[in-house]
């Protein structure tokens, strides 16, 4: 045990009121009451300086132990995961709200309240985050005894925004349909002439109730499940599930599966990196930009299909490892596409700092400011561009990152040049960690068994998609089935701070901004 | 100009599609009938459900159907055939004029062992209107 985790402990140990603590690998769990959860968990907080990773709500009355809810923290320096969990009272499932003091807890809690009925008592704001007007009062689908109602719901209501009025501000509503393919999301701005004074979104159009799908399925049946739960992440989502159940099942895969899922991982980054790039510039009306990043994105996810036979590498995680080995000419054409990415990926980048009516849009729009990224603890490129230095990658190694030199880009200015700028910069250090893997490549088998799901334990895993890092808690069932499986990706995590990058700019550079931080809807959603 | 001379000279970034693929094979599971021995292996580890095994038992008959409006192409039905009846392709496109061209079905012909169990013989019928094959 590292002497940093064993100060964490020692930490944790000296904080008032009732709780006791255990410690695992990398992890300390807290159990205390519900009526202290708030002030624990903001003494947690406080005391490890660590931030909300992830929230569970979780039915376990078929597992004989009532309702349970779970925050887990993150403390970065110390490279720990710090779980604080308190069981609710089965008749009046309450605790006390931590948003007030942990605003990053705000969407955690009202997810919980919509899905499972449990109230976070003194939330400033338990509008429904995830149900839309028209669902049914008391059904709350994540219950183990929720009873699907026998017709569809009729969506009927309007949203309720509070948003800004007074004299001359006007409402401009987006959305949930846009012009372009992109996915769903009302957008309600609250304007003074073209100044965004405030912005409401209403998401969660792209329910498909996945993890209700998932609990009773095998690890092995949930895993095109998970990996399907976006399509631009979905190898990080596919690893980072497969990582939870072989933590729980005590397995440990191969070195060569440990590093190929790396390499894929690092190749999934460069695609979205460059692809995003593209369409940040797609967002200001510089198609020359546009293209480049899209051909290069072309390029890169070609080399995938011919590399694993699907462009969205799709089904090359598996349990205990990955499905198959890379062909063998793979680490030449990996080396020739990378070499031409680099080149496209500095045309890009002269053509955008060369052109100052380009940059005149950049910068300075859409800034977050370091305190706001802190308080919504903030993962990935967003949390890097506005000065947050955090990469699960380097504080949490896992797979082969403990093995490679890995530099994290930082910028400071939290623009949308800043969020740009944090991805040409990742772009590049990918590949100088593909090319790494590729001269450390160990030879081996690329596949090991997992043996069944052990019952009524949960495990956690984490894992830095291009978006950010996104934490997976895999429980087990009583007969090796998945009892409760959660999902928070690196988008949950940084919606709320799109409505605050906004404000003071105009309606024009919503598009932009948006790109900027490039959110997915649908791991958000589940 | 000069800039315009580049970017026309780089020609196309979509690669053709290539013939015959020398990619890992991802596509839809084509069914090789007379290798399958309806084992039934397949059914339960598809994460869509789509492959369906029934016996009629007066009837002495077992089907075997695989629909692949369902499949997501993951493999998994392809690891565990035993006898390599289920392999893999290059056809990730699905286009019919009816649902029914999407549909697989064999039929086996069923015996009782010693113990009085049902199991299967020989194949009896292939139905095969899928391109996918
Ligand atoms: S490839 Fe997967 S989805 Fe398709 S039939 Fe086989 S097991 Fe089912
Ligand atoms: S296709 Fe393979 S696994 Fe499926 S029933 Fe036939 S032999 Fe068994």
């Amino acid at each position: 045990m590292s002497n940093k985790l064993s100060e964490v402990i020692n930490t944790l140990r000296r904080l008032e009121g009732p709780l006791q603590v255990s410690a695992g690998p990398e992890q300390v769990t807290v159990v205390t009451a519900a009526p202290a959860l708030a002030q624990v968990c903001a003494q947690v907080a406080q005391a490890c300086d660590a931030r909300l990773a992830t929230s569970v709500g979780c039915d376990e009355r078929l597992l004989g132990r009532g309702f349970q809810v779970y925050f887990v923290f993150a403390a970065d320096r110390a490279g720990a995961f710090i779980t604080v969990q308190a069981e609710l009272d089965e008749n009046a499932p309450v605790f006390p709200s931590l948003t007030a003091r942990l605003p990053a807890a705000n969407w955690h809690e009202r997810e919980m309240h919509d899905l499972l009925g449990f109230l976070p008592q003194g939330h400033p704001d338990l509008r429904p985050l995830v149900l839309h007007p028209g669902w049914p009062k008391g059904f709350f689908p994540l219950r183990k005894d929720a009873q699907l109602p026998p017709s569809p719901f009729q969506v009927a209501g309007d949203l309720d925004m509070p948003g800004v009025t007074g004299q001359g501000v006007y409402q401009l509503p987006v959305g949930p349909i846009h012009a372009g393919v992109i996915e769903p999301g009302h957008f309600r701005f609250f304007l003074d002439g073209e100044q965004i004074l405030s912005l409401e979104a209403q998401l969660f159009y792209v329910h498909r109730g996945a993890e209700k799908l998932i609990e009773g399925r095998t690890p092995a049946l949930a895993l095109p499940v998970v990996e399907r739960l976006c399509a631009t992440c979905s190898a990080s989502h596919a690893i980072g599930f497969c990582q939870a159940v072989e933590a729980l099942s005590g397995v440990e895969i191969p070195p060569r599966a440990r590093h190929l899922r790396t390499l894929y991982l690092e190749l999934e980054r460069l695609y979205n990196h460059l692809g995003d790039m593209g369409n940040i510039c797609a967002g200001l009306s510089y198609h020359l930009g546009n293209y480049l990043g899209a051909s290069s994105k072309e390029a890169l996810v070609s080399l995938n299909a011919e590399l694993t036979g699907h462009r969205y590498l799709m089904g090359v995680a598996a349990l205990g490892g990955v499905r198959a080995d890379l062909p063998g000419h793979a680490p030449e054409r990996i080396r020739t596409v990378l070499a031409q990415a680099y080149r496209d990926l500095q045309e890009l980048l002269s053509g955008i700092t060369t052109s100052p009516s380009v940059l005149d849009r950049l910068e300075n729009t859409g800034r977050l400011s370091r305190e706001v990224a802190l308080e919504l603890a903030l993962v990935g490129p967003a949390a890097r561009a506005s000065g947050v230095d955090r990469d699960a990658r380097r504080d949490h190694p896992y797979l082969a990152y403990s093995d490679l030199k890995l530099l994290v880009p930082l910028r400071s200015a939290g623009d949308v040049y800043s969020r740009l700028m944090v991805r040409a910069d990742e772009a590049q250090v990918s590949m100088d960690l593909v090319n790494q893997l590729l001269r450390t490549l160990p030879a081996g088998p690329v596949r090991t068994d997992v043996p069944p799901l052990p019952p009524r334990r949960q495990a956690l895993s984490w894992i830095e998609s291009p978006r950010g890092e996104s934490v997976h808690w895999v429980q087990g069932g009583n007969d090796g089935t998945i009892y409760r499986y959660r999902l928070r990706s690196a988008s949950y995590q940084n919606w709320p701070a799109v409505p605050q990058a906004v404000l003071g700019n105009i309606v024009p550079d919503f598009p932009l901004v948006n790109k900027s931080f490039e959110l997915c809807y649908s791991c958000t959603d589940r | 100009m000069q800039q315009l001379w580049k970017y026309l000279r780089r020609g196309r970034a979509t690669a053709p599609a290539l013939t015959p693929d020398p990619t890992p094979s991802r596509g839809f599971p084509a069914f090789r009938f007379d290798a399958c021995i309806a084992c039934g292996r397949c059914a339960p580890v598809c994460p869509t459900g789509v492959i369906s095994i029934a016996d009629d038992a007066p009837a002495l008959v077992r089907t075997w159907s695989l629909d692949y409006r369902g499949c997501v192409r993951c493999t998994a039905c392809q690891e565990v055939c035993p006898t390599q009846a289920l392999v893999p392709t290059h056809q990730t496109q699905l286009a019919a004029t009816s649902a029914r061209d999407l549909e697989g079905v064999a039929r086996f012909q069923l015996v009782r062992d010693q113990s009085g169990a049902l199991v299967p013989r020989r194949y009896l019928a292939w139905r095969k209107e899928t391109s996918h094959g």
